[in-house]
């Protein structure tokens, strides 16, 4: 990694890095480096890895293109299993919905719509937490980020399980916010073009988790 | 003219980008690059499909890259700064919309490394034009062009290069990732 990019977390997944200043942006970029897994055979690990990283780009333009704010890409390396892409100034909403000033109906709202555009392009997230939604400072625009479990499907199942992962990240993290999340997939309802389908399989999903039953 | 520094490749020396508008030997820098006039040393990109500074670093930044990871796809570095600001593989195609054409009157020079006053003068001596600050940039864009060949086309996308830069940068990001 260059020297001047400073680590800012480390996932399971892949580290991530700050690099300020970027080509003239002052604020810099985000470079996300996938690491090898060594349990892995090193040729299906660098197959593996090589998909993820070019999966997950797409999915980020795929989704950007669509009129969803994610962050721009800057550079792909699948060789090696980079992403640089735009460092969004703003705050994590885990971070706004603890603090609890924030209208959480606005909120609401807002996810709602960018969760229903992203499936109408039938980009399922794959990790949907309120870690992973970010509020802009400048324009409070909604934002989605970590593509990085991220792939394409038009099943309303993989969609349902999407909403989910929401669901209980939401009872986990923030106790209470039952209905902050109902309007979250009212807004859904409204915004998506095939919420139906969706909503009725997560009705499913929630009685029996998110792995699918491979009995009978 | 204007020097920069690439983060990810500073040991290539500083990048100079110049800005010429109402260029008069278009057709002739156009011959010298097809006879492969090695002392024409620039990258010339055609300044209607740029928008704006940014969008031609992240072109060189992305060449460098290929060049210092042995991963161009064209012969010379000067080529293949211009084939990435295409969002499309095909060489042929990308050249001859970003590059010169004989009726540009309006052309970005880039080159890498050396000596800032040498380059300046060489470039003037070469271009036939007026050198202009590389702020007046949105004057020669062309955005109707550039949502075309970025197929940037949805009625949803309005023309505000805000909005517009980063599905560029995705656009050009994205060639050749398979």
């Amino acid at each position: 990694m260059i020297d001047s990019a400073v680590l800012i977390k480390q996932g399971a997944e892949a580290r991530v890095y700050e690099l300020k200043p970027f080509l003239t942006n002052p604020n810099g970029c985000i470079v996300k480096e996938r690491f090898s897994k060594t349990y892995r055979h090193p040729v299906l690990d660098k197959q593996l890895t090589h998909r993820r990283v070019s999966q997950e780009a797409r999915c980020l333009f795929r989704c950007r293109k669509a009129g969803i704010d994610t962050p721009a890409l800057y550079l792909v390396d699948p060789e090696a299993a980079t992403i640089y892409m735009e460092r969004i100034l703003g705050r994590i909403l885990k971070d706004i919905i603890i603090e609890g000033k924030a209208d959480t109906d606005v909120l609401a709202d807002a996810i709602g719509a960018a969760l229903a555009k992203m499936h109408d392009v039938d980009v399922v997230h794959g990790d949907l937490t309120t870690s992973n939604l970010m509020l802009r400072d400048n324009n409070a625009s909604l934002v989605i980020i970590d593509f990085g479990l991220s792939y394409v499907s038009k099943l309303p199942e993989d969609k349902a399980v999407d909403l989910y992962v929401l669901e209980r990240a939401f009872s986990s993290t923030h106790p209470q916010t039952e209905a902050l999340f109902e309007r979250i997939l009212t807004s859904y309802k409204t915004h998506c073009k095939q919420a139906k389908p969706t909503l009725s399989k997560l009705e499913e999903v929630r009685l029996r988790g998110r792995k699918r039953s491979m009995l009978g | 003219m204007e020097s920069f520094q690439l983060e990810l490749h500073p040991e290539r020396g500083p990048i100079y980008i110049s800005l010429f508008k109402n260029v008069k030997n278009a057709v002739e820098l156009r011959q010298r690059l097809l006879d492969q006039d090695a002392s024409l040393a620039w990258a010339l990109v055609n300044a209607s499909l740029v928008v704006n500074t940014f969008q031609i670093l992240l072109a060189i930044n992305k060449a460098i890259h290929k060049e210092v990871t042995g991963k161009l796809k064209t012969h010379k570095i000067n080529s293949e700064i211009v084939y990435d600001f295409s969002s499309t593989n095909n060489i042929s195609q990308s050249l001859r919309r970003y590059g010169v054409s004989d009726d540009s009157t309006a052309l970005i020079a880039i080159a890498i490394g050396g000596n800032p006053g040498d380059i300046e003068k060489a470039m003037q001596a070469d271009i036939h034009g007026e050198l202009v600050p590389l702020s007046s940039i949105p004057e020669f864009s062309d955005i109707k062009l550039i949502r075309k060949y970025y197929q940037l086309n949805d009625n949803n996308i309005s023309d505000n290069i805000d909005e517009l830069m980063p599905l560029i940068a995705g656009a050009m990001a994205l060639k050749e990732i398979k």
